[in-house]
C-alpha cells in the first residue's frame, strides 16, 4: 500500500522529472550514493548510500549497501548496515540481513528479518538525560488511566 | 506486478528530490536520464539521456546519447550522440553518427567508430580530428 503512495507522490511532485530514472529490463550500478530526497529501487544496488529522505526497496529491487537513511520502506531484498533516523518498514514481501539502527521498526507478517536491531544513542548525553523522558510519559499514561478510571 | 503490464517501460530506479550525487559503476540494459550528479563508470544498452540539470563524469559506453547538459569524460557509442544547444561536451566520443546543435559546446577528439577499427590494421593512419566548437 506505502507502494502506490509513493508513486503518487512522485507524479505529483513540483518539478515533475525525477534527477535520475533507469528504465529496462535489468539494471546494475555500484558505488556511492548521495540522494538529497527520496530513491526507489527496482534493480540491483550496491555500495554505500546516503538518503535524506525516503528509500523504498521494491519487490524486484536488491540492496547490498550501508545505508544511512531517514525512513526505509523494504519491498524487496536488503542485506547489509542500515541506520535510519525515521521508520523502517519491512513489508510482506521484504527480505532483511543485517543490522538495523533505528528508533522505529515495524516488521509485516510474512516479512523476513535476520540481524540486529539497536536502538539510536543520542550522541554526546549522558544516560540520564537520554532516560529521563521515559518515566515521564508512563507518569502521564498512569494520570490518565486514572482519569478514566476515576 | 505494474508497468509490465502495461507494455510501458519499467521504471528501475528513480531518484526524486532536489539534489543527488551518484559514484561508482553502473550496467543498465536499457535507458538512462540523469538531471543530477553522476560520475564514475557506465555501461548503458539504450539511451542515455543527460539532461540540462544532468552533470555527467564518467567513462561512457552506450548505443545513443542526448546531451542537454554537461558532459566530460570518453564516450564510446554504436548509435548516434546528439548534443543539444545547451549541451556542453569535454572530452573523447568514438561514434559514427555525431549531430551538434547551433550553440551546443564541444570540446576534445572524435573518432569514428569504423576508422577506429581499421587502426587496429594499419597504425600509421590517424583519424583523430580535434574540434573546439562553441558558437
Amino acid at each position: 500500500m506505502a507502494f502506490e503512495m509513493f508513486e503518487g507522490s512522485k507524479t505529483t511532485t513540483a518539478t515533475g522529472v525525477p534527477l535520475l530514472s533507469v528504465q529496462g529490463a535489468t539494471a546494475k550500478l555500484e558505488g556511492k550514493f548521495e540522494i538529497s530526497d527520496s530513491i526507489q529501487i527496482e534493480c540491483e544496488v550496491g555500495g554505500e548510500m546516503t538518503v535524506g529522505g525516503k528509500l523504498l526497496i521494491g519487490q524486484n529491487g536488491i540492496v547490498r549497501a550501508d545505508v544511512h537513511t531517514v525512513d526505509a520502506v523494504v519491498m524487496g531484498q536488503y542485506d547489509g548496515n542500515l541506520v535510519a533516523s525515521g521508520d523502517v518498514e519491512i513489508a510482506a514481501t521484504g527480505r532483511v540481513t543485517g543490522n538495523i539502527e533505528t528508533n522505529s521498526l515495524v516488521i509485516a507478517k510474512g516479512g523476513f528479518f535476520n540481524g540486529n536491531v539497536v536502538k539510536i544513542r543520542e550522541t554526546g548525553h549522558s544516560e540520564s538525560t537520554r532516560t529521563e523522558p521515559a518515566p515521564r510519559a508512563l507518569y502521564m499514561l498512569d494520570e490518565r488511566r486514572l482519569a478514566a478510571g476515576r | 506486478m505494474r508497468s509490465q503490464s502495461s507494455g510501458a517501460p519499467v521504471t528501475l530506479l528513480s531518484v526524486t528530490g532536489q539534489s543527488a550525487k551518484l559514484k561508482g559503476k553502473f550496467d543498465i540494459t536499457d535507458s538512462l536520464h540523469v538531471e543530477c550528479e553522476v560520475g564514475g563508470e557506465m555501461n548503458v544498452g539504450g539511451q542515455l539521456v543527460i539532461g540540462e540539470r544532468g552533470t555527467v563524469n564518467a567513462t561512457v559506453r552506450t548505443v545513443d546519447a542526448i546531451i542537454h547538459g554537461l558532459y566530460e569524460g570518453d564516450m564510446i557509442a554504436t548509435g548516434t550522440v546528439e548534443i543539444s544547444v545547451t549541451g556542453k561536451v569535454t572530452g573523447n566520443i568514438e561514434t559514427d553518427s555525431l549531430v551538434i546543435a547551433k550553440g551546443g559546446f564541444f570540446n576534445g577528439n572524435v573518432t569514428r567508430k569504423t576508422d577506429a577499427a581499421a587502426t587496429a590494421t594499419a597504425p600509421e593512419y590517424v583519424p583523430t580530428e580535434r574540434v573546439a566548437i562553441s558558437f
